[in-house]
């Protein structure tokens, strides 16, 4: 019965394919295109946003004192540091490219290969990474109960400073760093007038050319696992344990070389682009993607309405961060 | 009282205890309800969001999902609820489906990775699916027809909803006479040949992954976690409602016994209450008893003493309490009725008799004494009741009274035997006067003669009288044997002189008694002088004398025919100096039967009339039975 089921789906797969792509976008809204709205976050305690805003941009978290979260992510550039990877204490490089801190509360899995399942188990990261903030809880929460955060603390969660509180707060500050209110969202809601022609011909190529099977919802990626190479590997040269992606989380072989699909929101913000920011600008990052994900060349003139396109996505900016970040 | 008053208390706690312990059940299975509630509530939860998932992932196969999203949520809503009945799993009561549960985890988290593959795969197929004859078609117009042919058979094969197991090998040989050729790079129909290898393969790996989805038995495991512990719940519910249902019997009977017991308390109360209001009204009746009530204990140790006894005595009731009935010993009272006294008291008698003794001023007095021993339940003596009444006074007077009586019994005597002497010497002249003179008095001279003799004779007659009755009033002779025979025969020979012809008089046989022989002459003479004066006129007299033995005494019945009397007048003839019929017609003092009855009560004894006008009359004489001498004593 099931099996029949199945086959039938696969099947209605199949007709789907032959299928106008936008059957249903006659009404004012287009709810059923495969980019959703950001909406904006609710039911956040401002006091508790407050709080791991403060302790975001805080080098307390980390060992030595020199390196905040908002070192790597850089709130008032898209939540990154342009690096290919990231610096942390006593000048440790990463092999990683860090991701944009926006929009992260949207992800499913944080990380590069989805080893995080929250927000908050993810803040153990990069906290005991011994080359990001090198340290430990026993010392974090030692160094938080001689500051000035203990009493903030005490008040928000009652009791003594713990790493729960401290991975609720960064938490909540990062659900709370939502980019709504972008020109393609206003498109999406009705706003026919928000993108240009252009603007639309590029989001067509984005989803003719199949960018969109894999950069869809709300965040535009992030909410699936991919393989990186199905046509041809773009793994040249030397590879590192990180370019292994899923398979250091499962260990399966089927996982090899899969990584959560970045969310592209931010990507005119945030290069350099890849797992290991191996490339520079988004045209030969575009013209990858399609080599290695979709077995084609895209011309440069698609690139660029592309490119286009990608420039509507960023909304509004963690404003009052922006403006402090340059301390 | 007091067992029964711990015993309710018992019982009572047990009650409360009872109906506070179910009272917590009660809580607790309302506890486990709501808890039970939120469980089926998860378990629905988790149902519709594995429904949700399975759904998604047709959607996604389907390719009618515009994105993730959606899935991302359900995934999401999944694991919260997971985490939920899984704590709740972790609770007290909830292990049996603990196992089932973490096993059901298990097989859901095996399809969220299964999911992860589907998007993934389907992802590329979508795009594959939508290239791929826009593709062959561009191809068609530059490439070579049969080429293009082959390619399209080619998509058709990978595109056919059924993908067999063979499917690279089936298109490996659909397109060897393409793959045959060497192939430049940048070649169109070689790019063409790739992506129908790689969506070939992607579409296989697909089916497996949407096949190897399906086949996780995450439902089946949901319904028996669900229905292992629905199982366990029931039996719980029901262990509970039976304890529930026992301990709700248990308290009700509990508090019905505990009813009982309060209205055995009422009852004991009510009947303490009653006994108290006896008790009350005895104490009342002996504090205001004119007798001086004494209690002491078995030593005579005094325990209590009415009020009367202060008042008799002198001595405080404090004074006596205490102290022993001896503090009253005047000395005057012999030792042996103190020692007769403890004799019968200890042997478990009443003793009462008389004391002499003493007041606190010195006074003396005499009182009659009743003293009873008390005893408990096995019998032993436990105190001593003496109840006693002050007889000084009534002894006096009762001396008084019998001084009086002596006093008056020697006047009458002294008085009648004196006046025997002037009456004998008033008749004897009066008949020498009549001898001396005779016929030479004239008529009234001589009538007033006769007249002065009848009257001398008649108050010799009253003097008589008088001196038996002062004679009969007490005797100094000891009572001796009396044969009632022989004393008839002697009185009826007595007065034969005066008798005539016209008499007769029988005597039956008649008993013996204790007497005083010459008193009880006076009295058959009085009885007979009587029977024979009021004989009626022109009857022959007859005068029968009977006895028959009664219960304690003689009855000596004496029977004449005479003029008898109206019963009317019998209660008066008892009286002195009374008569019935005038003293002309029946000549005698009125002394006679006063007299008799008065030495019959001095036997101990009495007598009565029985008697009719113009039937004639019964004196019914009781005397005592020789054998009860003793009661003769006084």
């Amino acid at each position: 019965m099931r099996r029949i089921a199945v086959r039938m789906a696969l099947m209605a797969g199949v007709i789907a394919a032959f299928l106008p792509s936008e059957p249903w976008a006659n009404g004012a809204a287009h709810s059923r295109e495969p980019i959703a709205p950001i909406a904006a976050p609710s039911g956040l305690d401002a006091n508790k946003v407050a709080l791991g805003r403060a302790l975001f941009s805080d080098p307390i978290l980390s060992s030595d004192g020199t390196v905040s979260c908002a070192s790597c992510h850089n709130l008032a550039a898209g939540g990154v540091d342009r690096r290919p990877h990231s610096v942390g204490v006593g000048g440790a490089e990463g092999s990683v490219n860090a991701p944009t801190v926006y929009n992260s509360g949207l992800n499913y899995r944080q990380f590069w290969d989805g080893r995080a399942d929250t927000l908050e188990s993810q803040v153990d990261g990069p906290i005991t990474n011994p080359i990001e903030m090198n340290g430990t809880w026993a010392g974090v929460l030692a160094r938080l109960k001689a500051s000035s955060y203990r009493p903030r603390f005490q008040a928000l969660y009652g009791g003594e400073v713990s790493a729960s509180a401290v991975r609720d707060a960064l938490s909540s500050f990062e659900r709370s760093l939502a980019t709504v209110d972008s020109r393609f969202d206003h498109w999406l809601r009705g706003d026919d007038g928000a993108l240009s022609a252009t603007e639309r011909r590029g989001y067509e190529l984005f989803k003719s050319y199949g960018c969109a099977s894999c950069h869809q919802g709300a965040n535009v990626g992030g909410n699936m696992f991919q393989r990186f190479g199905f046509f041809g590997s773009p793994f040249t040269g030397t590879q590192g344990k990180a370019d292994l992606g899923r398979f250091n989380v499962t260990g399966r072989e089927e996982d090899r070389h899969v990584f959560k699909v970045p969310s592209l929101r931010l990507a005119v913000l945030t290069p350099p682009y890849f797992h290991d920011g191996s490339v520079p600008d988004l045209p030969q990052a575009i013209q990858m993607m399609g080599r290695y994900q979709l077995g084609r060349d895209i011309p440069p003139g698609d690139i660029d309405l592309i490119i286009a396109f990608l420039e509507t996505l960023p909304g509004k900016m963690d404003t009052v961060a922006a403006a402090g970040s340059g301390r | 009282m007091n067992r029964l008053k711990v015993r309710l208390g018992v019982v009572f706690f047990i009650a409360v205890a009872t109906l506070a312990f179910s009272a917590t059940l009660i809580t607790r299975s309302g506890l486990d309800t709501e808890r039970h509630t939120r469980t089926l509530a998860a378990f629905d939860g988790l149902a519709r969001s594995d429904t949700d998932l399975d759904r998604d992932v047709l959607e996604i196969v389907a390719g009618v999902l515009p994105n993730y999203d959606p899935l991302t949520q359900h995934i999401a809503r999944l694991r919260t609820l997971l985490t939920g009945i899984l704590d709740g799993a972790r609770e007290p009561g909830a292990l049996e489906s603990a196992a089932l549960w973490t096993s059901a985890r298990d097989r859901l988290e095996a399809k969220i990775v299964a999911i992860d593959r589907i998007k993934g795969i389907a992802a590329f197929v979508a795009n594959e699916g939508n290239y791929l004859p826009l593709a062959i078609s561009e191809y068609s117009r530059t490439g070579p027809a049969q080429a293009v042919s082959i390619l399209n058979q080619a998509l058709i094969l990978v595109l056919a909803a059924n993908v067999p197991d063979d499917i690279d090998a089936r298109l490996d040989a659909r397109l060897a006479p393409l793959t045959g050729k060497a192939h430049p790079s940048g070649d169109k129909a070689g790019l063409i040949i790739t992506h129908l290898q790689t969506f070939a393969e992607q579409r296989h790996r697909l089916r497996n992954a949407v096949d190897s989805y399906f086949s996780i038995p995450a439902t089946a495991d949901m319904v028996a976690a669900r229905t292992a512990y629905l199982d366990a719940y029931a039996g719980r519910q029901a262990v509970v409602l039976w304890l529930i249902r026992g301990m709700l019997v248990l308290s009700a009977g509990l508090f019905a016994t505990l009813g009982w017991l309060i209205f055995r308390l009422a009852l004991a109360d009510s009947h303490a209450r009653h006994a108290y209001e006896r008790m009350r009204k005895l104490n009342i009746a002996v504090e205001q008893s004119p007798m001086v009530i004494l209690i002491t204990d078995v030593q005579g140790v005094i325990e209590y003493a009415n009020p009367r006894f202060t008042q008799l005595t002198g001595y405080r009731q404090d004074e006596a309490i205490g102290a022993k009935p001896s503090i009253l010993r005047s000395g005057l009272t012999p030792q042996e009725t103190y020692e007769e006294l403890w004799k019968t008291i200890s042997s478990g008698s009443t003793w009462q008799g008389e004391l002499v003794n003493r007041k606190k001023n010195g006074e003396l007095f005499t009182e009659q004494v009743v003293i009873s021993p008390v005893f408990d339940q096995p019998g032993d003596i436990t105190h001593y009741i003496a109840m006693k009444m002050d007889i000084t006074r009534l002894r006096q007077n009762e001396e008084m009274l019998a001084d009086a009586s002596m006093d008056i019994e020697r006047l009458l005597f002294a008085a009648s035997h004196d006046l025997q002497e002037p009456v004998r010497t008033v008749t004897v002249f009066s008949q020498l006067l009549q001898r001396q003179l005779g016929e030479s008095l004239p008529q009234d001279a001589m009538e007033s003669l006769t007249t002065i003799m009848t009257a001398t004779s008649q108050m010799r007659l009253l003097v008589l009288g008088l001196l038996r009755f002062a004679r009969s009033g007490h005797t100094n002779n000891p009572f001796v044997p009396v044969p009632i025979q022989s004393l008839v025969n002697r009185v009826v020979e007595d007065l034969r002189p005066s008798l005539d012809g016209s008499v007769a008089i029988t005597v039956a046989e008649l008993p013996l008694v204790m007497g005083d022989a010459s008193l009880l002459y006076v009295l058959i003479e009085s009885l007979l002088s009587n029977a024979l004066k009021f004989r009626r006129p022109g009857l022959a007299c007859e005068i029968k004398i009977t006895a028959r033995p009664e219960s304690h005494a003689w009855r000596i019945d004496i029977a004449d025919n005479g003029i008898g009397m109206d019963p009317g007048d019998l209660s008066g003839v008892l009286r002195p100096f009374s008569r019935v019929h005038s003293r002309t017609d029946y000549p005698g003092a009125g002394m006679g039967l006063i007299t008799a009855l008065r030495i019959a009560k001095l036997h101990g004894g009495t007598l009565s009339l029985e008697s009719a006008l113009g039937q004639g009359t019964t004196v019914h004489l009781w005397l005592p039975k020789a054998g009860g001498e003793q009661d003769q004593g006084d």
